[in-house]
């Protein structure tokens, strides 16, 4: 579907199910896909291919960045179920973000850092899954760090604000997303505060160096984006 | 000086022919599947099930890499002897009960995966035309890329 970001003029852009896992070219006017036969760039005026390559292992989630390079997704393809990959367009080569189970990669606005959601290694919470947490790195996977860890919820679908000083975030109480398709409220942490735990004590003797910082808690959504405006009527 | 009847030489002949036959005959006599079933089809034998490639895990569906030892092949590009990396898909249910919407088509009677019994396979490479999702392979680095996917795994 394609609409304005006020929900209005949604029309669909090809048949149910044509265009897997779309994602903008920064210049907006192409859309990348993913299907089980590799990428696909779709022209979206013409809505032809105008190019298409081998997925190499990437399987959901991608997300093209901002200097129309390379895409960010998650792969099977680096020893883990649930790995961050980065993809260079023009070479084709990959490489490693993250290797712990991982999903919902998105750039920073500058293309310098990748922000993503990783279950840390735990001990047994949650029936043996653990919680998910808001990690960034950069694009080749150095300067891992962590943005915000709760006890309790898993945080997905972060997103960095244009400006680089915030991170929008979904705070699932459930496994697996949203199954119920109802959302879960989504929350909003200044990356200055970063990394920062909602405290608790098992969190605090992971990270005895993370912040304790306010959440500014949102409404219900799920995988969030930021609006390239700051606000509407504003140029970026 | 013992010489011996050009029949008797003939008869022993057919005796190991016969012999080399019945020893084979259990390997390579599955009835086949239908030929549209992947594009390899093998009975396999399955050399190890490496720590921690097989756990139940009721969410996040996953497939794992297990090696095999072709004996023989009925379809495809494989000779016996061959070693092949196959992915079965949640691979610590019942064959039968291992399909779904991320899945479809999968099958076969084998209940459970076990070090050195033999599987009678249809396999379809590559893997990524036929499976997007989580992958579990403790031979990552240390295998060729090719990866064939299960659609049927009975035991042979």
């Amino acid at each position: 579907m394609l609409a304005r970001a006020n929900g209005a003029e949604a029309k669909p852009l090809g048949e149910d199910g044509a265009l897997p896992w779309a994602t903008w070219s920064p210049d907006g006017r192409q859309l990348l896909t993913l299907q089980p036969r590799g990428f696909a760039i779709v022209d979206l005026a013409t809505k032809q291919v105008v190019r298409s390559f081998p997925r190499g292992g990437f399987y959901q989630q991608p997300t093209w960045s901002p200097d129309g390079r390379a895409v960010v997704g998650v792969s099977n393809g680096f020893d883990t179920g649930w790995s961050i990959a980065r993809l260079e367009l023009a070479t084709q080569r990959a490489n490693a973000v993250s290797v712990a189970d991982c999903c919902t990669p998105d750039w920073s606005a500058d293309g310098e850092r990748v922000v993503f959601s990783r279950r840390r290694p735990h001990g047994g919470e949650n029936g043996g899954y653990g919680w998910t947490e808001l990690w960034q790195a950069r694009p080749d996977g150095a300067e891992p760090q962590l943005v915000y860890a709760e006890a309790g919820r898993h945080l997905y679908g972060g997103h960095v604000s244009p400006d680089g000083r915030f991170v929008l975030f979904t705070g699932n109480l459930r496994e697996d997303g949203d199954p119920a398709h109802q959302g879960a409220p989504m929350g909003l942490v200044r990356l200055a505060d970063t990394p920062m735990i909602a405290e608790d004590a098992d969190l605090r003797r992971a990270y005895p160096q993370a912040k304790s910082a306010p959440v500014l808690v949102l409404p219900a959504g799920h995988e969030p984006c930021w609006t390239a405006a700051e606000a509407p009527g504003l140029s970026r | 000086m013992i010489s011996r009847h050009p029949s008797a030489v003939i008869g022993s002949g057919l005796v190991a022919s016969g012999f080399l036959l019945w020893m084979a005959w259990p390997f390579s006599t599955p009835p086949p599947f239908p030929a549209n079933l992947g594009n390899v089809e093998v009975v396999a034998r399955l050399t190890e099930v490496p720590a921690g490639a097989v756990f139940e895990r009721e969410l996040y569906h996953y497939a794992t890499i297990l090696r095999y030892e072709v004996i023989t092949c009925a379809r495809g590009k494989v000779l016996p002897g061959d070693i092949i990396y196959v992915a079965h898909y949640d691979p610590w249910k019942p064959r039968a009960a291992a399909a779904d919407a991320k899945a479809p088509g999968i099958g076969g009677d084998v209940r459970a995966f076990v070090a050195g019994e033999r599987h009678h396979l249809a396999l379809a490479v590559p893997l990524d035309d036929h499976y997007m999702g989580g992958l579990v392979d403790k031979y990552f680095g240390r295998r060729p890329a090719l990866t064939y996917w299960a659609l049927r795994t009975d035991a042979d």
